[in-house]
């Protein structure tokens, strides 16, 4: 493998900011990277758990997914084991017996002469796995396993932070919501003790009574007392 | 004051009950809460749920609602119960 390949999607790889796409772009930036610094690879598919199954969330070439699923169905092929065990496994010729029979057949089907898969691990856990396919057989030079092994490992980082970024990002934003809903109810609650010279629980346990009787949310029927009261105030809205 | 083992334990099959229920997982329901009032950390829940530490009878009430208002949106009728009907017989 050329040094240059592998250092030059290393370091697209470090200058990498994940908030700059969505979570699929960046899956997919990091795949065009795999097929770029892993001699011999033509098409990458990356195995991750997707609401607790393991699919192939992103990958080069619409055959990917296809091979892939034959792993998904037996619950057997390189991918799955390189996932579990967190070691390289190769086919290098699908026209030859050995494990994983589905897998060969499938991934022959598809013009696929051999693969290589590697562990994407991140502080001793295995996050996915990526299955790297090439159309002639013995296409990965020896050296292909380590030096892919460095690319999977930091690929693996990108793909935790990325993950990271976007939960947090995304409970920031239910958050967000969150306080918007709040906000109302504390207006409410401060319209029902002020209107009923009633404490804070007292004002609560209203709207809570309220919402059950007419079987609306705490939150609608806390938003229907402050425009109430908006309007009251001025009746030229 | 030691909290009542009893009311520890219905308080966490209830909310245990309530996020199967609705799907969710533990932070969902402490948005859901937060979102109504509720006043905890998202460890605190973990805690209620686990049986660890038990909510007062507000934090409760507030859980419940959030967990009813997700499941009435799921066609449920209100299946957790308030805190003051707890140790009523089981539906």
């Amino acid at each position: 493998m050329s040094e240059t390949t592998l250092g030059d999607s290393l370091a697209a790889l470090t200058r990498f900011f994940v908030g700059d796409g969505t979570l699929e772009e960046t899956l997919l930036r990091v795949s065009e990277l795999a097929v770029e610094a892993v001699a011999g690879a033509e098409l990458v598919g990356i195995t991750m758990m997707v609401e607790g199954r393991q699919r192939t969330a992103v990958f080069t070439d619409e055959a990917s997914p296809e091979i892939d699923q034959a792993q998904y169905d037996t619950g057997e092929g390189p991918c799955l084991q390189a996932f579990a065990e967190q070691r390289v496994f190769s086919v290098e010729a699908t026209s030859e017996d050995g494990p994983w029979p589905e897998f060969r057949r499938a991934a022959a089907a598809h013009g696929i002469g051999s693969t290589l898969s590697l562990p994407m691990v991140v502080d001793k856990r295995a996050v996915g796995a990526m299955n790297f396919y090439a159309r002639t057989e013995r296409a990965f030079p020896t050296d292909a396993p380590q030096e892919g092994e460095v690319f999977a490992s930091q690929a693996a980082i990108v793909l935790a932070n990325a993950h990271a970024y976007w939960d947090a990002r995304t409970m920031s934003e239910r958050l967000g919501e969150a306080m918007k809903s709040r906000a109302v109810i504390e207006q409410a609650k401060g319209m029902i003790m002020a209107a009923e010279h009633c404490n804070e629980d007292d004002a609560f346990q209203v709207l809570v009574r309220a919402s059950q009787r007419e079987n609306v949310k705490l939150r609608d029927i806390a938003t229907r007392i402050v425009e109430g009261a908006t309007r009251r105030k001025d009746p030229g809205v | 004051m030691p909290a009542d083992p009893v009311m520890t334990a219905l308080v966490a099959g209830q909310l245990r009950g309530g996020l199967r229920l609705a799907g969710w997982e533990a932070a969902d329901l402490w948005l859901a809460s937060v979102a109504i009032g509720a006043n905890l950390g998202m460890g605190d829940i973990a805690g209620y749920t686990a049986g660890r530490t038990v909510p007062t009878r507000r934090e409760y009430d507030i859980l419940a609602l959030a967990l009813n208002e997700q499941l009435s949106d799921l066609g449920q009728d209100h299946p957790i119960r308030r805190w003051d009907d707890l140790d009523a017989d089981p539906r």
